[in-house]
């Protein structure tokens, strides 16, 4: 234990005191948080929204007083897939039954606002046209969620059509046309949000980065040097190196998810961090350290294990869903994206961490980067040569 | 009062396909004693060591330490007892020399104190330089002082002073004379034949794996080296280096340099003199010397130690 503890110290002195070191496993990971949170959090947000209509409207319908059809129809043009349509869902149905689904989705996220005309609304607007009595106002009620930005998109679009309805037939001004009513929900479990899905994007990527670069440089280096001949001569066991340089990277990687967590906390992000979560990133780490091992064992020198794991690194990074999510990429690179490791780390962290991002089931998100770890860490116990 | 033995090695072998890195060699190290393994780059130096070491696996042949018959590796307990100064000495980058020493220390059960340890490598005034910034030589005493962490019995050095400069290499020899008189037993290989003769107590000459010449200094000399050697500065033509080599036989020349071996002293002296005079040849710096550990390796063997 005592020479574990010398060899972890030792590691863990020489990455502290080594500014590259730093400003790439620790440094790096929060500026390019900063950096894609900054630049991509708003691109998200302003495309691509999801509108259901209940049209509940049963007066005067197919007449030329069906008012609440020149709604839905203006809507289903605007949804008219023409690839610039900023509505890339449109939903319609016209029973109350269908508009319990419809609140169910808002809830869920899955889509971004929903429309209800009401039931006497072509009725109301004839009367409100030819100026007879009314009994109430002609009423749209739009639902959105609260604090959603893609709610907000969905409700501006909505609006935006009922004040040209209001020019082109009531020749009002919108508040004294067609009544608005709005009425909020709040999210079941947690609305999409870039930064949460970032952070924990970025979790991933650090703890990986600290294993490909921090293990194989352990290994690979301190060989290359004959700084592990050295050790070795001393009373100390091939296994109390790998247990304390193992817990020294350890210990940069929980500082690094602090930091991480904090940052992304002040960026805005809502994560869900207990017991669970944190035993998930455990295993994140405990799954991710074979990588640089293996990427030890199949190098010959240190440039090539330098190599080999920016190369590596890259593949995970872009292709892992760490940043963006994959499931609306071509399909070839779908299937490289889910032979993937770090797919699986990040969607189960997310599902974990309280967002409701993971295409993948849990089960999945544990087996997959397990059988990873399992085969690395065997090949490299296999392969790894501790001298050169 | 009999001598106490810490390394008994018998028959050693060690091969690599099809080249014989260390061909059947004996030998004893007893407790207090610097024993000093000679010969020249590829001799098999290094190998036998690394097998003392526990750094390699021997094919044949037995090996005792402080009495442990060791076959696969050397156990934790006897590592505690042994020091080790390799031929290449590199640390963790970034660390101090107090932070490596710590480290180092921190591998031993029971050692020197990290003051003591820098006091004796004289590093007080380094201990918070990275070890990347060490000159040559500091480098060099501070792998003595890890190889002194543990406060060792015996001390394995490997070529301790190659590529340092003089004044380097003699801090070195003065650190190791100290270790020897703290009865500390001292395992060295080396290929300077200065620092065998300055520094041994016994030396085993090896070549070609092989162990070809073996006692004290004095004994290799008594043994091997009976003649005295005249030596010269001597600027002289291929002719007259003929003419030389055919009145004394034995006869070498270096770089502007010539070398008599005299069995009989007067009388070379007096035929190269004559010589000299007859041929009118300024010579400078003549010197009379005995057989010296070079010397005696060049006649065993037909070739320099530093070849």
């Amino acid at each position: 234990m005592k020479r574990t503890f010398s060899v972890f110290k030792a590691l863990t002195t020489a990455s502290v005191k080594n500014p590259s070191a730093l400003f790439w496993m620790i440094v790096f990971p929060i500026l390019l948080l900063l950096i894609l949170a900054s630049v991509f959090s708003n691109v998200q947000k302003s495309v691509n929204v999801r509108i259901a209509i209940v049209n509940e409207n049963t007066t005067f319908r197919r007449t030329n007083f069906d008012f609440a059809s020149y709604i839905t129809t203006t809507l289903e043009k605007m949804a008219h897939k023409d690839g610039k349509s900023p509505i890339s869902c449109l939903k319609s149905a016209t029973t109350t039954k269908a508009l319990g689904i419809f609140l169910k989705d808002l809830k869920d996220g899955k889509i971004d606002a929903v429309m209800v005309i009401s039931k006497d609304f072509n009725s109301l607007v004839y009367a409100k046209i030819t100026k007879l009595p009314l009994k109430a106002d002609p009423i749209v009620t739009i639902y959105k969620r609260r604090n959603s930005q893609s709610s907000n998109i969905a409700f501006s679009i909505l609006d935006s059509v009922l004040s040209s309805f209001n020019k082109k037939f009531l020749k009002m001004k919108k508040e004294h046309a067609i009544s608005l009513e709005i009425k909020y929900l709040t999210q079941n479990g947690k609305k999409f949000s870039y930064v949460d899905f970032l952070t924990t994007g970025i979790i991933v990527m650090a703890l990986m980065t600290v294993s490909l670069f921090g293990i194989t440089d352990d290994l690979l280096v301190q060989r290359e040097k004959k700084v592990l001949r050295r050790l070795f001569v001393s009373p100390i066991t091939k296994i109390n190196y790998v247990l304390g340089m193992s817990l020294s990277n350890i210990l940069l990687e929980l500082i690094q998810i602090t930091l991480i967590l904090i940052t992304g906390i002040a960026l805005g992000a809502h994560l869900k961090i207990d017991a669970i979560s944190i035993s998930f990133m455990l295993f994140v780490i405990a799954s991710t350290m074979p990588f640089g091992f293996f990427v030890a064992s199949i190098s010959k020198s240190a440039n090539s294990g330098n190599a080999i794991a920016n190369i590596l690194n890259f593949l995970f990074m872009f292709l892992g869903g760490l940043f963006f999510p994959v499931n609306n990429v071509p399909f070839i690179v779908k299937i490289m994206a889910y032979s993937l490791p770090t797919t699986y780390l990040a969607n189960g962290l997310r599902a974990l961490m309280g967002i409701s991002y993971s295409t993948t089931p849990l089960y999945l998100n544990i087996f997959v980067p397990l059988a990873w770890a399992a085969f690395m860490l065997f090949y490299s116990v296999k392969k790894f040569k501790w001298e050169v | 009062m009999e001598k106490e033995s810490i390394l008994k090695v018998k028959n050693l072998k060690k091969h690599y396909h099809d080249v014989k890195a260390v061909d059947g060699i004996s030998f004893e190290v007893f407790k207090g004693e610097v024993f000093t393994l000679l010969g020249p780059n590829g001799a098999g130096k290094t190998t036998t060591l690394e097998i003392l070491e526990g750094l390699k696996k021997h094919d044949e042949g037995d090996v005792f330490l402080f009495g442990t018959y060791i076959k696969n590796g050397i156990p934790l307990s006897l590592k505690e007892k042994i020091g080790v100064v390799l031929q290449e000495n590199n640390f963790i980058d970034h660390l101090s020399v107090v932070e490596t020493l710590k480290t180092f220390r921190g591998f031993y059960s029971s050692g020197l104190r990290i003051e003591e340890i820098l006091k004796i490598v004289s590093l007080e005034d380094k201990k918070n330089t990275k070890v990347e910034k060490l000159s040559g030589g500091q480098r060099q005493r501070l792998a003595i002082g890890v190889a002194l962490a543990g406060n060792p019995d015996l001390i394995f050095m490997d070529e301790p002073t190659t590529g340092l400069d003089p004044q380097a290499r003699r801090n070195v020899w003065d650190m190791i004379v100290n270790l020897k008189e703290n009865g500390k037993t001292i395992f060295l290989t080396t290929h300077y034949m200065e620092e065998a003769e300055f520094l041994s107590d016994y030396i085993y000459i090896m070549d070609h794996g092989k162990i070809i010449a073996r006692g004290s200094v004095q004994e290799l000399i008594n043994a091997f080296g009976e003649e005295r050697i005249i030596e010269a500065h001597l600027d002289v033509d291929e002719n007259l280096k003929g003419e030389l080599k055919e009145i004394l036989h034995e006869v070498e020349f270096g770089k502007s340099k010539v070398f008599l071996k005299a069995y009989d002293l007067p009388k070379t002296m007096k035929i190269f003199l004559d010589w000299v005079e007859k041929r009118k040849v300024e010579v400078r710096d003549l010197i009379v010397r005995q057989s010296n550990l070079e010397d005696i390796f060049l006649k065993l063997t037909g070739r320099s130690l530093r070849d």
